[in-house]
């Protein structure tokens, strides 16, 4: 479940093997949020593409599943696919679904103009559209870097082809100080090419004359009676707090871009049941050295076992799939581990390094929508605590609705969760009983 | 650690429970509520939010449902309607032979419910978006709903400003009569008390056993779809007529039949499967599919509907299916209130008065004999 | 070049892309109108999650405009709540 690179790089395995595998994915095409392309583009991962015409792999696009039921003959996924049932028994599962960006609430977040950084890089790498003229990148972590990199790539690529356009990148902050890579100095010496990589970036950077604001956050959005344009407030961030020295500044733009990093999409594993641990906040899968999940015949690799990014997620998908054609004790297995231990050392300290505030509903006194679909705000939230006796993300959701819309809560039950740590509940597992779309009339099919 | 002292303790803050509190309360008694979690976390918050009188036959359930729904309407005056309580109104219909759903509502009119027959072009008055293939139905304007967790939130809140205590996170560990007093004890509390109400729902029964009584409340399993937020294709709470058939049922197979209604906040929900699989949480597809194909037979609108999510509860019910409302045989002092199986919101109430007035030795409001947990505690004496 | 209807105008669109990226290309930001606040709301994840950037298409509401791919067969509104 899942074509992206975890996804992919077992089925790479599984398809050396005469074994019979479905790929499912809910987007029309493989590489997941990582090799993103528009649709007359070629795969962007060269060592993939004859992965993707295996006659072995049976692909599966554009498929939501809804639910999955395991019984002793094996494990039943039901989705939906262009309005029809698909309904087929598995020996083993391999969930690789990986992570939903993480934004924060910011007054004025749901301003049109305002979305997350991953959005914009799909309507760049997806679409080939900049959506604006003066663009803000905000937020914390090292996804800023690619996306900034595509969106000045795709700048040039625009003005080349078109002398009058002038679409600039007006401003990149980043709350975390530089300062705090020495939080991840073992992870930096076990990963040197890491190094290498942030050097290039940051050259690159310094050629187009851009500089990254570091230490400072977005505190709010407002409209501006002009077209499209929003002004935002930049303020410095110290610790969990901000602060007012120094001064903070003003900047107006019409497309603004955050992103404070990934939680796991535990929507899937909820469905199964699989037993989750708790890892810098986030709520995780559970997996042993060979990416087997807590159900028999489950494994599960890439981002929803702890956010780390391709690379580990593409060693995953392999140690997983070489565990299902039972070679999980194999030496190929065990170098495969190795490399994974280096790269999580390394995913690990990055985590620590941008750390995202737990207090950031602090951030602005102003009131805040926390769920977007229901439209409920940070006062709501608290005010169920204080006042209505919740105790918990699951019992605030059910007097407020936040996480009950559209979403259930893909894009707000993590951000509620800090809400309620400060009134001392403990975290709210996730439970998302319907896994993807489904309507009723294909239900009565 | 120092004892706490009450005249009444109420175990369970769901909407029993929190009823409870209110006619205890109102009686004039201290009263302390006790929860294992917080407000509303058992069954009150998988629920709908029923308070319904055409479900019911004649008989003690239906005249304890019909004083019990007029009294949802005081309660919202005195404590102010912050929980969406309103007289929607219900729709019974029939797809074939509704011979049964005229007797039934004939009898039921009978016994003093509001009742009227209409027919196909009614129907489609009431509701516009029903399948044309309905021709007869009865519509019952008593039929009410309200969101539950924010009425046992929003009471117990209110009685709070009355001198209740509430204390959640407190499970009991035991329960021991001394002399004139029972004392509850939980993990970190000891609360000695003249009278204990049990209103844990489907706990209810090891609560008895806590206290050394015994009492046959068990789970039943039932499902509610949820849509995505929709226009108001739906007005009334609709159900099919063999509902209430499958309401009175003890066949421990799988049944479902469909009541759908629509919600303030747009969705609609689908409920009423009725399964009795004890506490296993698990959702069937089996289940989901046949309440879709349910649903999408009586509304065709739905079919585009897309289902957002399923929540499963458990319906505490007791072996004859009437709640449990009166005085333990066993323990002086204490009493249940529990058992009301897909009910307890509409009854909560009429039970809640039920028991204060048992507790003041007044006259209750309905006759409490078919309530009174003797008759399942005869066995034992 | 091949067009959609967005309310009363014509859209026009490449192939393979999504009605979202059509919309925001020819200066559409406003995808819909929030039930409660009837606040404007456009694409906001971009891939799917998020439920923001619905619209109604050929009468059916709450289809996500990221994920849909521009057709000429296509007739878009602006959903207002759940209308």
């Amino acid at each position: 479940m899942g074509a992206g690179p975890a996804g992919l790089a077992a089925a790479r395995i599984l398809s050396e093997h005469s074994v019979s595998v479905d790929v499912f994915d809910q987007y029309p095409r493989a590489g997941g949020q990582y090799w993103r392309h528009a649709k007359n583009e070629p795969f962007p991962a060269e060592s993939f593409k004859t992965t993707l015409t295996s006659s072995r792999l049976n692909w599966l696009f554009e498929c939501s599943i809804w639910q999955i039921e395991s019984e002793k003959s094996g494990h039943t996924i039901y989705a939906i696919q262009n309005g029809r049932t698909i309904e087929r028994t598995y020996d083993a599962l391999l969930i690789a679904t990986g992570a939903i960006e993480r934004p924060l609430p910011i007054p004025g977040w749901t301003l049109p103009g305002v979305m997350t950084a991953g959005a914009l890089q799909s309507l760049i790498k997806g679409q080939g559209l900049i959506p604006g003229e003066r663009i803000v990148v905000a937020g914390s972590g090292p996804f800023l870097f690619p996306v900034i990199e595509s969106l000045q790539k795709s700048i040039q690529q625009s003005s080349s082809s078109n002398p009058s356009s002038d679409i600039r990148i007006v401003g990149i902050f980043e709350a975390r100080k530089l300062s705090r890579w020495l939080l991840n100095s073992v992870g930096l010496l076990l990963n040197p090419e890491k190094v290498i990589d942030a050097m290039r970036f940051l050259i690159n950077l310094k050629r187009e004359k851009l500089r990254v604001t570091t230490g400072r956050v977005i505190t709010s959005i407002k409209d501006t009676n002009s077209k499209n344009v929003k002004r935002i407030s930049v303020m410095p961030l110290k610790g969990e707090k901000v602060s007012n020295n120094p001064t903070g500044q003003e900047l107006d733009c019409d497309v603004i871009a955050i992103s404070y990093g990934f939680t796991p999409d535990l929507t899937i594993p909820s469905i199964l049941k699989l037993k989750t641990v708790n890892k810098e906040d986030d709520e995780i899968v559970m997996v042993d050295s060979n990416q087997r999940s807590s159900k028999l015949g489950v494994w599960a690799a890439g981002e929803i076992t702890g956010i780390g990014g391709h690379e580990i997620a593409i060693r995953e998908g392999e140690i997983a799939a070489l565990d299902i054609l039972g070679k999980g004790g194999s030496l190929t297995s065990a170098i495969r581990k190795i490399d994974r231990w280096r790269k999580q050392i390394f995913a690990t300290g990055l985590a620590r390094v941008y750390k995202v505030s737990k207090r950031w509903f602090e951030w602005n006194a102003d009131d805040v929508v926390v769920c977007r679909c229901e439209e409920v705000s940070r006062d709501e939230i608290i005010n169920s605590f204080r006042e209505l006796g919740a105790d918990s993300v699951r019992t605030s959701k059910l007097f407020t609705r936040a996480g009950m819309g559209m979403c259930q809560g893909r894009l707000c039950h993590r951000n509620v969760q800090d809400i309620a740590r400060v009134f001392g509940s403990e975290s709210t597992k996730i439970s998302r009983p319907i896994g993807g779309a489904v309507t009723l009339g294909e239900l009565s099919d | 650690m120092k004892p706490l002292r009450t005249e009444v303790v109420i175990i369970g803050a769901g909407i029993v429970g929190a009823m409870c509190a209110y006619y205890v309360n109102r009686a004039g008694l201290k009263a302390i509520v006790i929860d294992r979690g917080t407000v509303a976390s058992g069954t009150t918050g998988a629920g709908e939010g029923n308070i319904m009188v055409s479900d019911k036959s004649p008989g003690p359930e239906l005249e304890l449902a019909l004083k019990s729904r007029d009294m949802w309407f005081e309660v919202a005056q005195d404590l102010g309607n912050e929980f969406e309580l309103v007289a929607k109104g219900g729709l019974a219909v029939s797809r074939g032979d509704a011979s049964s759903l005229f007797e039934l509502s004939n009898s039921q009119s009978v016994a003093g419910v509001q009742t009227k027959r209409v027919g196909a072009s009614e129907i489609q008055e009431l509701e516009p978006f029903i399948s044309k293939a309905i021709q007869n139905g009865v519509h019952y304007p008593q039929d009410a709903q309200c969101q539950p967790m924010l009425a046992a939130a929003h009471i117990l809140r209110q009685l709070q400003r009355r001198g209740l205590e509430f204390i959640g996170h407190q499970e009991v560990l035991k329960i021991e009569r001394k002399s004139e007093n029972l004392t509850v004890r939980t993990s970190t509390l000891e609360i000695q008390s003249d009278f204990v109400v049990n209103a844990a729902g489907t706990w209810a029964g090891e609560i008895a056993r806590l206290a050394g009584s015994e009492l046959p409340i068990m789970p039943r399993r039932g499902f509610i779809l949820v849509t995505a937020p929709l226009p108001k294709y739906v007005n009334h709470k609709v159900y099919d007529s063999d509902y209430v058939d499958n309401v009175a049922s003890s066949d421990a197979d799988l049944q479902t039949s469909t009541v759908i209604e629509g919600t303030q906040s747009g969705t609609i929900l689908i409920g009423a499967s009725r399964e009795r699989v004890g506490f296993d949480k698990s959702i069937s597809v089996s289940v989901i599919q046949r309440l879709a194909r349910q649903a999408t037979s009586l509304f065709p609108i739905l079919a585009g509907a897309q289902l957002l999510r399923v929540y499963n509860g458990f319906r505490p019910y007791s072996p004859d299916h009437l709640p449990v409302i009166g005085a333990d045989s066993l323990i002086p002092g204490l009493y249940h209130c529990a058992g009301h199986e897909g009910a307890g919101i509409g009854l909560s109430a009429g039970s809640g008065k039920v028991i204060a007035q048992l507790i003041k030795n007044e006259i209750p409001i309905v006759n409490p004999e078919p309530f009174s947990p003797a008759r399942f505690q005869m066995a034992y004496l | 070049m091949k067009h959609f209807k967005f309310d009363d105008e014509n859209i026009p669109f490449h192939d393979g892309e999504s009605v979202a990226a059509a919309l925001l290309r020819a200066g559409k930001w406003r995808f819909r109108e929030t039930r409660k606040t009837k606040e404007d709301r456009s694409l906001f994840c971009g891939i799917g999650h998020c439920f923001d950037c619905i619209v109604v298409v050929n009468g059916e509401i709450n289809q996500r405009a990221c994920l849909l791919e521009a057709d000429e067969k296509l007739s878009i509104r602006k959903q207002l709540g759940v209308n």
